[in-house]
């Protein structure tokens, strides 16, 4: 993806969050306190400048797509993917299962995205490192992890 | 004060303290050698551990791994040709041809030498500017702090990223997150949609793991940097790594060129070391009488950037702990480690809390010695660890990460937000965004907010308030400069370097 294209996408984004951001700073209550800044004064400082930046990008990506071509060949990143999709299922997981449990098919799974190793040293290490984790922290800097719902 | 120092070197020199400080420098030296490992991820990962911890002994452990992170990073550079770390970029320019040519063990004596003379000249820097900076800070009134905010902030987006606009944008999204949870004055609830979890607003910690750490855990499992052990040279004997006479008495000029230079850039805001290495190469390299060696393995072109980006460390130190502003990632997360113990950076820091400055001031000195010695003694065990199975080393982060989030508040919540950071943090880098101004305003957006307000509300909505103070005054003038010098001195250079480039290569 060519640089005045990412620029376009960042103007077009930051713009629609610009504006957004805008709309609910207006809907803030105010304070009655004459020539007291409230509530959405700041936010509304950040909206503008938001907006006026976003403004500029989109001026500077359009000038430097001028007798570029638009449309980008994109790969689509499966991987990428794959890791944050596994983190969410492990996030959706681990209040009901506990940190230990819900560890050991995360770390697998993670280390299988990673090198593909052999079957023995991903049950090992899956589950090792999390037991060893979660008693590290409960009994050596008394943090206390996710138990789940049984414990 | 001077009983404050006794008192601080009492606590720094505390077994405990020292056991930290030499544990850190252990896990430094490992962290900033593993390439697509940064120091900030480093900490990030350690940081959790020392939240039950005195304040002293985790302060010193987070020192020892920031200092010795640095000199980590140039382990990678010299034997592999791959920086550990950005700061070691430079390094590897001289330092991988001398590997070539048999003389690892001299490289990586050089690079822990000078790093140690470079931090050394950072901790007299830090020792003799701090107290007088935060003496001179107590006298900054709310617009004066506003305006010195700002200024940190304008120059952290000039730095941190090729394009001010998206430095800018990258700021500003950070301050938008910020006004997420209670308004820091009247306790008005903005932006919350009703959600309890959001009313004390969005840990900066947590965007931190999120931010930095993430996608840095996918960038290594989606396309790792192939380490082979061919490329891994050997280093020799154990005493091939200790310097030679004749070699340190080559090093002394770059030293003292790195080192200089190196503080001088740590105290401004978001400049950092990789910057500090360039320049003072290119120092060493104009300076020298040996110039046309650099490049191809020269003892000079490897102490310069070693000494510069260990000399930031110190001094970057200076305006975390006097003002409470941040220069990098690395100093965020020391803020953010000091503030989950109740202690705040900032000008009272000294005044209030005196031994514990001054313990950091020596932890940060200790910290110097231990990179020293252990990265001497135990360079060639190091070396090692780069063959452990990305395998496991990145499920095991992934895991720290998750904790570190959770271990703040107690809250599921948090961990939740560190990934939707970490997706931020994706997209940021996927569009070439600098995440480090986003970072750098979730720390500052609170001040900012908070100093601009109390300012305005004394003088009843006159703005002429950050005019009339001459703190505040020369603060903004600053801020403008460092807008104009990106927005037009920076171009303009750049094209005149293409220019010259261009030229060259027609020649």
């Amino acid at each position: 993806m060519s640089m005045p294209l990412k620029n376009l996408v960042i103007s077009l984004v930051m713009g629609v969050i610009g504006g957004a951001y805008l709309y609910l700073s207006l809907q803030l209550p105010e304070r009655s306190i004459q020539n007291v800044p409230g509530p959405s004064f700041f936010p509304l400082i950040i909206s503008g400048t938001i907006l006026v930046l976003a403004a500029a990008m989109l001026v500077k990506s359009l000038f430097g797509l001028r007798g570029k071509k638009l449309m980008p060949r994109l790969t689509f990143p499966g991987l990428t993917l794959a890791v944050l999709g596994w983190f969410a299922l492990y996030l959706a997981v681990l209040p009901y299962a506990g940190f230990l449990i819900a560890s050991v098919p995360f770390f697998a799974g993670l280390m299988f995205l990673c090198d593909r190793p052999r079957l023995v040293p991903i049950v090992v290490a899956s589950i090792l490192v999390p037991v060893f984790l979660f008693y590290l922290f409960r009994n050596g800097f008394s943090i206390l992890l996710p138990a789940g719902l049984w414990m | 004060m001077i009983q404050d120092a006794a008192l601080g070197l009492a606590q720094a020199s505390q077994f405990s303290s020292l056991v930290a400080t030499a544990v850190g420098v252990l896990l430094g030296l490992t962290v900033g050698m593993i390439p697509g490992m940064t120091i900030s991820t480093g900490i990030i990962i350690v940081l959790p551990l020392t939240f039950t911890m005195d304040p002293n002994i985790s302060i010193a452990l987070l020192l020892g791994l920031y200092v010795a992170g640095m000199t980590g990073g140039s382990f990678a550079a010299i034997l592999l040709n791959i920086p550990g770390t950005p700061s070691a970029s430079a390094t590897a320019m001289d330092g991988f041809p001398l590997t070539e040519r048999g003389e690892a063990g001299r490289a990586l004596g050089i690079a822990i030498v000078a790093s140690f003379f470079g931090g050394i000249i950072s901790f007299g820097c830090l020792y003799l500017i701090a107290p007088q900076l935060a003496e001179l800070a107590l006298q900054f009134r709310a617009p004066d702090l506003f305006s010195l905010v700002f200024f940190g902030l304008t120059i952290i987006c000039g730095f941190a990223a090729k394009s001010l606009i998206k430095g800018l944008l990258s700021a500003a999204l950070g301050l938008m997150i910020v006004t997420i949870g209670q308004d820091p004055m009247m306790g008005t609830a903005r932006f919350t949609f009703d959600n309890v979890n959001l009313l004390s607003g969005v840990h900066f910690l947590t965007a931190m793991i999120g931010l930095f750490a993430i996608p840095e855990l996918v960038k290594s499992i989606c396309s790792p940097t192939k380490l082979t052990r061919e490329s891994q040279k050997t280093i020799g004997s154990f005493w091939s790594v200790f310097p030679r006479l004749a070699d340190l008495r080559r090093v002394i000029r770059p030293v003292l060129i790195g080192g200089p230079i190196g503080s001088f850039m740590g105290l401004l805001p978001g400049a950092g070391g990789p910057i500090a290495a360039f320049i003072s190469y290119d120092y060493a390299k104009k300076s020298s009488r040996r110039a046309d060696g650099f490049g191809k393995g020269s003892v000079e072109g490897i102490a310069a950037p070693e000494s510069a980006n260990n000399a930031v460390t110190g001094s970057a130190l200076v305006p975390m702990m006097t003002l409470g502003i941040p220069g990098d990632p690395v100093t965020a997360i020391l803020i953010g480690a000091l503030l989950v113990h109740g202690l705040a950076p900032g000008p009272l820091l000294f005044l209030e809390r005196g031994d514990f400055a001054y313990g950091l001031i020596f932890s940060f000195f200790f910290a110097n010695i231990f990179n020293l010695i252990l990265a001497l003694v135990g360079v060639r065990l190091l070396v090692k660890l780069l063959n452990t199975p990305r395998a496991l080393m990145m499920p095991t982060i992934g895991l720290l990460c998750i904790i570190g989030s959770y271990a703040l508040r107690n809250s599921f919540f948090d961990i939740y937000i560190m990934l939707a950071f970490g997706v931020i943090g994706l997209v940021m880098r996927w569009v070439d965004m600098p995440v480090v101004p986003l970072l750098l305003a979730l720390v500052l957006g609170k001040p900012l907010e908070e100093n601009m307000r109390v300012a305005l509300t004394s003088s009843q909505g006159d703005y002429s308030i950050f005019f009339t103070s001459p703190f505040s005054l020369f603060f903004l003038v600053l801020a403008a400069l460092s807008i104009v010098w990106s927005l037009v001195i920076e171009p303009w250079r750049e094209k005149r370097r293409a220019a010259g480039l261009n030229e060259t290569q027609k020649a």
